[in-house]
């Protein structure tokens, strides 16, 4: 009766499914398997068996599950992954992903104090990351919104090395005319004074004011709001506005055709309206007018005489930097005349933002240097949050064991227990991206102000996403490789036997990684200290002027000027004012005008020097606190001036003269090209840095000026606001132009922001990654306590006192912590050295730096540890013996 | 009983000269490779679908399905020109290795025959 019921069709169904589990068979192995299963049952039914026992004979002959796939296991490895089952196969994996992302989420419940501990030290790291490439993405993306911007290049001459971008304005002339490689070239030309633009009674200081050729369109992607891009800056006296400039003069009213006022003399017709200019570009334009506006509104000659143009150059498609510079060799033969040592060079439009540091760039440029250390200290911080994981997953290894040999027995292989270990890691991963992702939104307007870019505005969501994904993928390699390959080597008969104990090596590899977290830690210790000590270095070193109190005043217009000498008179008999000077064009801590050329009498031509210059008054010393080498100086009369000269220590080096003061006296040529008249040294003063810490002093001179176009006041240190009063109810009594001043300080200040904001930046990962790696210290201190609770409560029932215990604990790891300090030496003293040097000046690397750094470390490591070591010691021991792990 | 490691290395010719009279499927192969070695040559059933395969793989031969009579799906297999050219290899290996131990057991090679 029993067999009568016993239902082979619902037999040879199960029998079929549980291969079908086996995700090895593909639907085809089974129709062929269970036919042939099925002709076995009827030849032996045939032969006189019962069902039950054909079908038991038949799959027995056929064999087993474990044997089948053995079988299947060389003819199908890999090849059923691209079979027609590959939805079953999406289900199957969904399935587990689901169960283990449950046995995830589980653990995870049970050491809930730990899997906080990770995922904090992962999100901060993930924010830390997630800005610095949002940040180098955008330092990288300058200037490639250029339509075909590989083949723009910006035509630079140098000099033994020393490059500059300011060129004559005939080049851009022989290049547009000579080379057929070349479509199209722009000169740009900014001034070195900000001029004063106005509009009616409404005015200010521009500083990005450009002039440029016709072709400027032709070059540079540059968006055209209004206007016609061919003809706009064809007829001299035009200019074109960005939108928000031209909001600012002339509101909601339609500015194409009216005129705004250059300098308080020449009017400017609005010809067209840029778009904003996009924020990673290395020009920030407000204002561009024709280039045949700029020999009207400045000096008369300048496009015949002086070097001073940008040129840029638009190619064919396709034609290299190097083909460029081959092709324009003929020129270069010609500018060279009988220098050997002259050479023209290609730079690519793409490269200048982050690749070129020269003393006359038309806006400070990012440091591709910078980037890489961004990517360095990115990529350390993850490394350090992923430690993190790793340790606090080897030390569960005791008890994690058993669970890995019970999966085992229940037919695991070790694949899916890497795979869970896998899982588990980037289930933490990707909670920690969540939490990432909001911290950064939460706290965007600090990280903007932090890096100084509108990070998140742009184009966010996408990259973001993409950054956050790979960086999470990323991390979760690097956090779940070791913990999967480690845990799923078990072996589950000894682990089920008890014969699984601490493993040595896994002790061994934990201490390795605390030492490469903490090396990593004070590596960038160190290097904030260094950079802080560098930018207070800065702010110390003696510039060889005085710039304290000293106010600059910008003086508009021809009509203002005429009044400066009565003016000044009147502001000196105001007590608080020290003493007022005159520049026409620069003064220290700003661009000064380049390209200018020197000659001794005595020399040949070829032995001309490219030097730097400044117009100024007889005062101009006095009031900077610049001191005289040698020679008095301007005469207070300028009618006594016009063939006077004043060179600085080192340009009189440069034109020879090995013991500078010996020069006053002697006679130079000055711009001998054009100029033929000989000028007579009336002074040598000492050199001091006009320009930035980050260059050397480079060859200067002065001629005199009766043109102020910047008036310097220096005044007594206190009541300096009511001195400002003061001196602007004088300048009132002698013009309507507006009054304006700076004080230089602050400018002087600002010179160093990329320096001080880098610094920040520094400051703030150095914390984060310091954090990451105690919070990680703090995990593992807790697990170490736990684990030795019986061992400290037997040393205390036999007499060690609390401190004692602690200071067992803690030894441990503050052997570690001193390891890492001896790593972290060398590798940080390479770090900084590479920084420094984009320094003329430097401070020195100091012990101290390190000697702090390692306290710091030591403190707050051991202070970590110490929390829990102080737990441990302080429990009661008959409660601690009770313990049962 | 023919050795295991004897049994991997003739499953090949033995299954191309099966195939090589006619078409076939798993099961009867398997009942022709019992009748033709008397029982002598035993194999799990199930470790001949993976060899066909792999031989498969490797283009000695081809399969089909086709319609039973009871409805289900039947897969045949049948010897292509580059598993004929296999066989023919297989052939004059084994009937050399065949000579070379009758030589050597002084017997008459009955493979050639």
């Amino acid at each position: 009766m029993r067999e009568q019921r016993y239902d082979l069709e619902r037999a040879i169904g199960s029998w079929r499914h549980s291969l079908e589990l086996r995700r090895i068979f593909l639907k085809d192995d089974l129709d062929e398997l269970e036919d042939h299963l099925r002709k076995e049952i009827l030849r032996l039914t045939k032969d006189g068996a019962k069902p039950k026992q054909a079908f038991l004979t038949a799959s027995e002959s056929l064999g087993n599950q474990v044997e089948l796939e053995n079988a299947y296991q060389p003819v199908r490895f890999g090849k059923h992954k691209r079979s027609q089952s590959f939805l079953n196969e999406m289900l199957f994996g969904l399935s587990m992903l689901k169960h283990y992302v449950h046995i995830s989420l589980r653990s995870f419940r049970r050491h809930a104090v730990q899997t906080c501990i990770t995922v904090s030290g992962l999100s901060l790291a993930l924010v830390a990351s997630l800005v610095i490439v949002l940040y180098v993405q955008d330092e990288l993306s300058y200037d490639r919104f250029h339509e075909d911007a590989e083949s723009v290049h910006r035509i630079r001459s140098a000099r033994d090395g020393d490059y500059r971008a300011l060129m004559p304005a005939s080049m851009a002339e022989a290049l547009s005319t000579d080379y057929p490689d070349i479509q199209s070239v722009v000169r740009l030309f900014k001034h070195w004074e900000v001029p004063l633009i106005s509009n009616g009674d409404m005015g200010s200081y521009e500083q990005s004011f450009y002039f440029a050729d016709s072709s400027f369109f032709d070059v540079f992607t540059f968006e055209l709001l209004r206007g016609n891009s061919k003809k706009a800056l064809n007829q001299p006296n035009s200019v074109l506005l960005t939108e928000s400039s031209a909001r600012r003069y002339f509101g909601e009213e339609d500015p194409i055709g009216q005129t705004i006022r250059y300098k308080g003399g020449t009017d400017l017709i609005v010809t067209g309206i840029l778009a904003d200019i996009p924020a990673n570009s290395h020009i920030h334009p407000d204002f561009v007018a024709s280039m045949s506006t700029l020999p009207l509104v400045s000096y008369s000659r300048i496009m015949e005489e002086w070097a001073v143009f940008y040129t840029y150059v638009r190619t064919r498609p396709g034609v290299s930097a190097d083909q460029l510079e081959e092709a324009i060799e003929p020129l270069r033969a010609r500018m060279a005349g009988a220098r050997t040592n002259f050479e023209l060079d290609a730079q690519p439009l793409t490269s200048i933002h982050l690749r070129s540091q020269m003393s006359s760039e038309l806006e400070a440029n990012g440091d591709i240097r910078f980037m890489f250390m961004l990517i360095s200290i990115g990529v350390l911080v993850l490394l350090i949050a992923s430690i993190n994981h790793v340790n606090i997953a080897t030390a569960r290894a005791m008890k994690r064991a058993r669970e890995v040999a019970v999966r085992k027995v229940a037919g695991a292989k070790r694949a899916e227990v890497i795979q869970q270990f896998y899982v588990e890691a980037f289930v933490l991963v990707f909670v920690s991206l969540v939490v990432s992702v909001g911290i950064v939104f939460a706290f965007s307007s600090f990280l903007e102000n932090v890096t100084g870019k509108e990070l998140l505005l742009s184009n966010v969501s996408v990259n973001l996403l993409l950054a956050g994904l790979a960086l999470s993928l990323v991390m979760g390699l690097m956090a779940g490789s070791y913990p999967a390959l480690f845990l799923s080597r078990f072996q589950p008969a000894r682990v089920l036997k008890g014969a699984f104990v601490s493993s040595r090596s896994g002790r061994r590899l934990r201490n390795l990684l605390v030492v490469a977290q903490f090396s990593a830690s004070a590596v960038l210790i160190v290097v904030t200290l260094m950079v802080s000590k560098q930018i207070a270095h800065i702010q110390s070193v003696d510039l060889g002027f005085n710039s304290d109190n000293v106010l600059a005043i910008p003086v508009p217009g021809q009509e203002t000027r005429s009044q400066y000498a009565s003016m000044r008179n009147a502001w000196l008999q105001n007590s608080s004012v020290v003493s007022v000077a005159a520049t026409a064009s620069s003064y220290p801590g700003k661009r000064h005008s380049d390209g200018h050329t020197l000659r001794r009498l005595e020399d040949g031509p070829e032995d001309i020097h490219v030097v730097q210059r400044n117009w100024v008054d007889a005062h101009y010393f006095e009031t900077m606190g610049i001191s005289f080498l040698s020679g008095a100086g301007f005469h207070d009369d300028p009618s006594q001036n016009l063939r006077s000269i004043i060179l600085n220590e080192t340009a009189a080096r440069t034109l020879g003269w090995s013991e500078p003061e010996t020069a006053t006296g002697e006679m130079v040529f000055v711009n001998p090209e054009s100029d033929s008249l000989a000028f007579q040294i009336v002074g040598i003063v000492r050199d001091f840095n006009y320009e930035s810490l980050h260059s050397e002093i480079g060859p200067l001179f002065f001629t005199s000026t009766h043109f102020p176009t910047i008036v310097l006041a220096r005044v007594a240190e206190n009541n300096l606001a009511g001195t400002v009063l003061d001196l602007q109810q004088t300048w009132k009594l002698f013009t309507d132009s507006p009054f304006t001043w700076s004080l230089l300080d602050m400018e002087l200040e600002s010179l160093y922001q990329a320096d001080v904001k880098w610094g920040g930046m520094l400051r703030i990962s150095t914390l984060f990654a310091l954090f990451i790696a105690c919070l990680g210290l703090l995990g593992l201190a807790a697990f170490i306590a736990e684990t030795r609770t019986r061992e400290i409560g037997i040393r205390k029932a036999l007499g060690a006192s609390s401190a004692g215990i602690v200071i067992l604990v803690s030894k441990e790891f503050a052997v570690l912590i001193l390891a890492a300090v001896l790593i972290a030496v060398p590798l940080s003293m390479m770090a900084v050295e590479e920084w420094l040097s984009t320094f003329a000046y430097r401070t020195e690397l100091g012990v101290d730096v390190f000697l702090i750094g390692a306290l710091i470390l030591m403190a707050t490591g051991l202070i970590t540890v110490s929390y829990h070591a102080a737990r441990a010691a302080t429990a009661q021991p008959s409660v601690s013996l009770r313990s049962s792990e | 009983m023919i050795s295991k490691e004897l049994v991997g290395a003739s499953v090949r010719p033995i299954l191309l000269s099966i195939l090589a009279k006619e078409d076939s499927y798993g099961y009867e192969i398997i009942q022709s490779v019992r009748e033709y070695s008397f029982g002598q040559l035993v194999w799990k059933d199930g470790s001949l679908y993976p060899v066909l395969h792999r031989m498969e793989d490797e283009g000695f031969i081809e399969s089909y399905w086709q319609k039973t009579e009871s409805g289900r799906r039947r897969k045949y297999y049948r010897i292509s020109s580059g598993g004929k050219a296999q066989l023919e290899q297989e052939r004059h290996q084994w009937l050399q290795v065949d000579a070379i131990l009758a030589r050597l057991w002084g017997l008459q090679p009955r493979l050639a025959v």
